[in-house]
C-alpha cells in the first residue's frame, strides 16, 4: 500500500479577476503528501500557497487536474460514496484506494472534511461566543460522541497543550499564542488524518511560533499528514520536507 | 443526522446564543418593536374587519322611533328572520326605561359588533361590558338624585372606575368599566350598557313590570367576508336587500312593530371598506413578513464568517441551519414577549384596558406567527446565500 494520504496529478485552479484579467493560482501542480509527514508549503503572498491548501481539503475545486485521497487512510466514520458524484458517475478509483477529490459533490467533500481534516487557520477562527473548551469541542457538536466522553477528550488536549487553566476563557481573554493553541486542539480533537495550516505562526513572535510548530510536530508524529503554508522559510527546520510554490508552480 | 447531535446542535445553539450580548440585545429589542408593531396593525385589522362586517354582510334594522316596537314583537320578528336561508346570525338589542331617567340597553358580548349605535370602536374610554356585573356608560353621562327608590351612589358624572349600586330589598352592583359616544337618541336619559343576564336581572328586581323595547336588529348573511373568489356573501346580500323580497316583507309587517327600512353599506363604502383593509393587510402581514425575513438575514449576515469555520469543519448545511435558527428563534420569541408586555404596559399606564380587545388570541396568533414561527422559513432563506457560499470566499471577505 502506498504511503501517499493525498496525490495532485496536474492540479490547475484559475481564478478570474474583474473583467477580463485571468490569475493562474495553480499551474500543472503535482504533489504526493505522505502519512505522518510535516510538508511545509514556502511561498510569497500570492504565489497560490493558500490556493492549494483550499483545493487539498475540498473548499475550492481545482479547473482541471486531480487530487486523489487514499481512502484506506481514511478516518473512522468516513464512508466513501462512489454512487452519488455530483455528474452521476463513479469517481475515478485506482487500485490502491486513491479517489478523485475533484469528481464529489459539497456532500461528500463536507463528509470527507469531517472525518479526514483538520484546519488551523492564520487569524485562528475561534467562535467568540464559546469558551475555550466549547470551542474545541465544537469540531464534534454534529458526531455520535456522547458529551462527557467529548468533554473528557477536549480537556485531555488543552492539558495537552498548556492551556488547562483556560479552559473556561474567552478567546479574547486569551493571546494570540493561547488562542492559536486552542485552534490546533480543535483540529485535533477528531483526530484527523490530514491537518491544514495556513500561516499558523503569521501573527504570533518568534517564541510563540516555534512553541506552535513543535505542536504541529507532535500531531504528525501520531501519524497525521501536516500541511503548513507560509511565507516563513526559516520554518523550514520544523518540517519533514518542503516545497517552493511561485507564481502557482512547485519548485524543489 | 442523529438524534444526539440533532440535541446537542439545538441545546448549544440556544444557549450559546444569550453569549453574545450586544447583538443579542439589539435584536431583541429590534423583535420586540416589530412584534409590537405587527401586533397593533393586525390587531387593528381584526377590530377594523369585525366592525365591517355588518357594513359588508350585514344589515341594520332600527325601530322607527322610541317604543314602536315591543321585546314581543321584536323576538318574533328575530325568529322568522333567522328562518330565512340566506341569514347567519341575527342579534336584537332591547332596552327598557328603569325609573324615570335611567335606560337599560342588552348587549350579547358576542355580537357587540352588530349594535350599529353603540359598538366597541365608539368606545372613548375603557372596555366593552363583556360580563356580568359590568356596565358602560354613554359619555357624559349625569346620574340625577331623584331616581326613585334606585339609589346610585356615584357622583354627579359617571365615569370609568366608578360603581353603580342599584338597591331595594336586592341589592345589585355594576363596575362601569366604559363610556362610549353612541349613536342612540334619548333626550335627559342616563344610557347604560350591560350583558344580557344583567339587563335581565334588573328588569325582574327593579323594572316594575314596565315594557321592554327594541332599539334595533341587526343580521349577518352567510359568506365569507376576505374571499375575491366567492361570491357568495353578495349574492346573499342582493337577495335580501330587494323590496318585495321575505326580510322586506317581514320588517315591513306591522304584526313585527313599526321598523323603519333595512339599511345595507353601499358599492362605494365596499369599495373604499376593502381598500382599506387591504392596506392594514399589506402593513401588518406583508410588510411583517418582509421585515422578519430581512431582520433574519441580518442575523446571518453577523454570524457569516462562524458559518464559514463551520463549513470548513464539516458541518453540513443543515447543521449549520439548526446552529443558526436557535439564535434566531430565541430572539424573537423574547423580543415578541417582550413587544407584547409593553403593548400591556403602555395601555395601563394609559389608564385603558382596550388591550384585552386588541390583544384578542387571533391577533396575538399571527403576530406570533409572523414574528416568531416564521423565523424559521425567513431564516432558511435567508441563510441560503451563506451556506452555499464556499468558506474561502468568506475567509477572503474579511
Amino acid at each position: 500500500m502506498t504511503d501517499a494520504i493525498l496525490k495532485l496529478d496536474k492540479v490547475t485552479k484559475i481564478y478570474k479577476q474583474g473583467r477580463s484579467e485571468v490569475v493562474r493560482a495553480l499551474d500543472k501542480v503535482s504533489l504526493e503528501i505522505n502519512q505522518g509527514e510535516i510538508l511545509m508549503v514556502v511561498g510569497p503572498s500570492g504565489s497560490g500557497k493558500t490556493t492549494l491548501l483550499n483545493c487539498l481539503s475540498g473548499l475550492d475545486k481545482p479547473t482541471s487536474g486531480k487530487i486523489f485521497f487514499n481512502t484506506a487512510r481514511a478516518g473512522e466514520g468516513f464512508k466513501y460514496m462512489a454512487e452519488k458524484t455530483s455528474d452521476g458517475e463513479s469517481s475515478r478509483r485506482s487500485p490502491s484506494n486513491m479517489v478523485d477529490l475533484t469528481a464529489w459533490d459539497q456532500k461528500q467533500l463536507t463528509q470527507y472534511r469531517r472525518h479526514n481534516v483538520g484546519f488551523v487557520f492564520q487569524a485562528w477562527e475561534l467562535i467568540p461566543t464559546l469558551k475555550a473548551i466549547e470551542n474545541v469541542e465544537s469540531s464534534l457538536y454534529p458526531s455520535r460522541i456522547p458529551g462527557p466522553e467529548v468533554r473528557e477528550k477536549a480537556k485531555r488536549l488543552l492539558r495537552k497543550v498548556g492551556l488547562m487553566d483556560k479552559e473556561y476563557s474567552y478567546p479574547d481573554q486569551l493571546s494570540g499564542g493561547e488562542q492559536q493553541r486552542v485552534a490546533i486542539c480543535r483540529a485535533l480533537i477528531k483526530e484527523p488524518r490530514i491537518v491544514f495550516a495556513d500561516e499558523p505562526t503569521g501573527n504570533l513572535d518568534s517564541e510563540t511560533g516555534g512553541q506552535i510548530m513543535r505542536q504541529m510536530k507532535l500531531i504528525s508524529r501520531e501519524g497525521a499528514a501536516v500541511i503548513i503554508a507560509t511565507h516563513n522559510s526559516e520554518l523550514r527546520k520544523f518540517s519533514d520536507r518542503m516545497v517552493k510554490i511561485h507564481d502557482g508552480e512547485i519548485t524543489y | 443526522m442523529n438524534i444526539l447531535a440533532l440535541w446537542r446542535l439545538i441545546k448549544n445553539s440556544v444557549r450559546f446564543a444569550f453569549r453574545a450580548k450586544r447583538r443579542w440585545i439589539t435584536f431583541v429589542i429590534i423583535f420586540a418593536f416589530l412584534s409590537a408593531f405587527i401586533t397593533l396593525f393586525v390587531g387593528a385589522f381584526n377590530q377594523y374587519s369585525t366592525e365591517q362586517l355588518l357594513n359588508q354582510k350585514g344589515f341594520y334594522v332600527k325601530a322607527t322611533d322610541e317604543g314602536t316596537v315591543t321585546e314581543a314583537q321584536g323576538l318574533n320578528l328575530k325568529t322568522e328572520i333567522e328562518a330565512l336561508t340566506q341569514v347567519e346570525k341575527v342579534a336584537l338589542f332591547r332596552y327598557f326605561d328603569l325609573g324615570d331617567y335611567i335606560r337599560v340597553y342588552g348587549v350579547d358580548p358576542a355580537s357587540k359588533w352588530m349594535f350599529g349605535d353603540a359598538k366597541p370602536s365608539f368606545l372613548i374610554n375603557g372596555k366593552y361590558a363583556d360580563k356580568q356585573g359590568e356596565v358602560i356608560v354613554s359619555k357624559n353621562a349625569t346620574i340625577r338624585a331623584d331616581v326613585g327608590t334606585i339609589i346610585g351612589n356615584v357622583s354627579s358624572t359617571l365615569q370609568k372606575g366608578d360603581l353603580l349600586v342599584f338597591e331595594n330589598s336586592t341589592k345589585l352592583e355594576l363596575d362601569v368599566v366604559g363610556e362610549i359616544d353612541d349613536l342612540i337618541f334619548a333626550q335627559d336619559k342616563l344610557k347604560i350598557f350591560v350583558t344580557n343576564p344583567d339587563f335581565d336581572l334588573l328588569y325582574s328586581d327593579f323594572g316594575n313590570g314596565v315594557t321592554k323595547y327594541c332599539q334595533s336588529l341587526a343580521l349577518l348573511v352567510f359568506g365569507k367576508l376576505y374571499s375575491p373568489f366567492d361570491k357568495e356573501i353578495y349574492n346573499n346580500m342582493i337577495a335580501l336587500d330587494t323590496p318585495g323580497e321575505p326580510l322586506y316583507l317581514l320588517v315591513k309587517n306591522p304584526t313585527y312593530g313599526d321598523w323603519a327600512d333595512p339599511i345595507t353599506a353601499g358599492p362605494d363604502v365596499a369599495r373604499k371598506d376593502r381598500a382599506t383593509r387591504m392596506l392594514y393587510f399589506i402593513f401588518g402581514v406583508v410588510g411583517g413578513v418582509l421585515l422578519t425575513i430581512l431582520y433574519n438575514f441580518l442575523i446571518v449576515w453577523f454570524r457569516r464568517r462562524e458559518v464559514a469555520v463551520l463549513r470548513a469543519m464539516g458541518y453540513e448545511k443543515g447543521e449549520i441551519r439548526i446552529n443558526l435558527l436557535g439564535e434566531s428563534f430565541t430572539i424573537s420569541l423574547v423580543g415578541y414577549i417582550i413587544g407584547i408586555l409593553s403593548i400591556i404596559i403602555y395601555y395601563a399606564a394609559r389608564g385603558m384596558t382596550f388591550t384585552n380587545q386588541l390583544l384578542a388570541w387571533q391577533t396575538l396568533l399571527v403576530s406570533f406567527s409572523i414574528v416568531v414561527l416564521l423565523t424559521i422559513p425567513g431564516l432558511l432563506l435567508s441563510s441560503l446565500s451563506f451556506v452555499r457560499v464556499s468558506p474561502v470566499i468568506l475567509f477572503k471577505a474579511r
